[in-house]
């Protein structure tokens, strides 16, 4: 304490009994609250189940399309590369209304307060909506290189670097810009899905030299969203304070 | 301090009783005295300590070592006697008790320094009573417990130019308050004179 403190005191002198009390309270309250574990793999099937069947549903419906049409029209290699590409902003915009829910319900405050870390279970969230997504993809990724015999490694760039991009611009728009209904959200969200339509990228695929150039957005994508998840963690800790202590 | 602070709370989470006795220990006197002049009552000040320490063992595992510890606690402090004194608001108005105005005097004092000091202590008791509660919250912080402005703003919630304001205002309204006070003893002396010359 500094020098300005008052001379000027009246404060009684402090009953022992009551000190005692405190700690025998607070040591009362510690027995009966034991800590609940927070194991990462215990949140993240809390998380699982968080996420709404119809996600599910939707994955799988993107699935069946997917090796339909594969199977049923007459496709080649670069229409094969070029499905996938246009199926991953979809698949992105999907997982949106599952990642707003929480506006919805106006839980997100009491999530904050929840006795797990508010900003580990968004986290957690993003992350088993994104494996499921990338799962998705995978298979798709995978029936077409059986189907046509294209590169594995390169259809699953061409459908992960546009999926991680249309995240990432969806992320800045709903978390970063602080939009609070999730309506608007996912009217939002659409814009940068439609928007990778706009983008022809046929003559960047099967173009060997390419694969660099698909790498390093997908690289510099990952980043980002990283560097994105980060600064909402840090919002959602300041929250939860804010939220706690007052 | 704040080492040894951090160092207690990653304790008790651990679910060391031991550390809580011994973080109450640390803190107790500094938030009893701080809830003891919100409030100006004895019974009341120890029941807010004692809410202030419960709540804090309730959310330890929510806490993060963001600042000092000390700021976060008084924060939930401050909290706690704001709801207090907003509840006693809808009751009958209580008053100093006597522990308030008798306390804290030292034994070294002749009968006539306690005397003045009493006075004293009970003015200044009336002044505070007297400023608003935002006003009364952030001079207590600043000159009984030294926590600069920057951390009063930190502490209630407010941006730095107001918790200055604050400090400005409470000052400004206790020293007018004094003034007229001298004010009117001058006058009494003043009549007191008169009265014996008269006679």
């Amino acid at each position: 304490m500094n020098e300005k403190k008052s001379k000027t005191d009246w404060i009684p002198v402090v009953r022992q009994e009551k000190v005692e009390e405190v700690i025998i309270s607070g040591g009362l309250f510690m027995e009966q609250n034991v800590p609940a574990g927070s194991n990462v793999w215990v949140l993240m099937t809390k998380q699982l189940r968080y996420l709404s069947p119809s996600l599910w549903g939707c994955q799988l419906l993107l699935l069946c399309v997917a090796i339909a049409a594969a199977l049923i029209t007459s496709m080649d290699c670069s229409d094969a590369g070029y499905m996938i590409f246009t199926m991953a902003p979809v698949a992105g915009f999907l997982t949106v209304p599952e990642m707003l829910k929480d506006l919805q319900y106006n839980m997100s405050e009491l999530e904050s307060v929840c006795r797990y870390d508010g900003a580990k279970v968004l986290v957690l969230r993003l992350i088993s909506a994104g494996l499921i997504n990338v799962l998705c993809l995978t298979m798709i990724s995978a029936a077409m290189w059986e189907a046509f015999g294209v590169s594995f490694l390169k259809t699953v760039i061409y459908g992960l670097v546009p999926y991680v991009w249309v995240n990432v611009i969806n992320l800045f728009m709903i978390m970063l810009l602080r939009i609070r209904s999730r309506r608007v959200g996912v009217l939002l969200s659409v814009i940068p899905a439609a928007a990778s339509y706009l983008f022809q990228p046929e003559n960047m695929m099967f173009y060997d030299g390419a694969v660099v150039f698909w790498l390093a957005a997908l690289a510099a994508g990952v980043l980002l969203g990283a560097g994105e998840v980060c600064l909402i963690m840090k919002e959602r800790n300041k929250r939860e304070g804010a939220f706690l202590w007052n | 301090m704040a080492t040894e602070d951090r160092r207690l709370i990653n304790r008790i989470r651990s679910g060391d009783k031991g550390a809580f006795e011994e973080l109450v220990k640390r803190h107790y006197e500094d938030i009893f005295s701080y809830c003891y002049r919100r409030t100006g009552n004895r019974e009341d000040a120890e029941d807010l300590t004692q809410e202030v320490f419960l709540k804090l063992v309730k959310a330890i595992y929510k806490y993060r070592h963001t600042g000092k510890f000390r700021n976060f606690i008084f924060t939930v402090a401050v909290n706690c006697c704001n709801d207090f004194i907003r509840r006693q608001k809808t009751r009958p108005e209580k008053e100093p008790d006597d522990t308030y105005l008798d306390s804290a005097v030292s034994g070294e004092m002749s009968p006539s320094e306690h005397m003045i000091n009493r006075e004293n202590r009970f003015i200044l008791y009336e002044r505070l009573s007297g400023l608003k509660e935002e006003q009364k919250e952030a001079l207590v912080l600043h000159y009984f417990h030294g926590f600069k402005a920057r951390e009063i703003a930190e502490i209630t919630g407010v941006p730095l130019a107001t918790a200055k304001s604050r400090i400005r205002q409470g000052l400004e309204h206790l020293k007018k308050e004094y003034e007229k006070d001298k004010d009117r003893h001058i006058e009494r002396k003043g009549e007191v004179r008169n009265e014996r010359k008269e006679k």
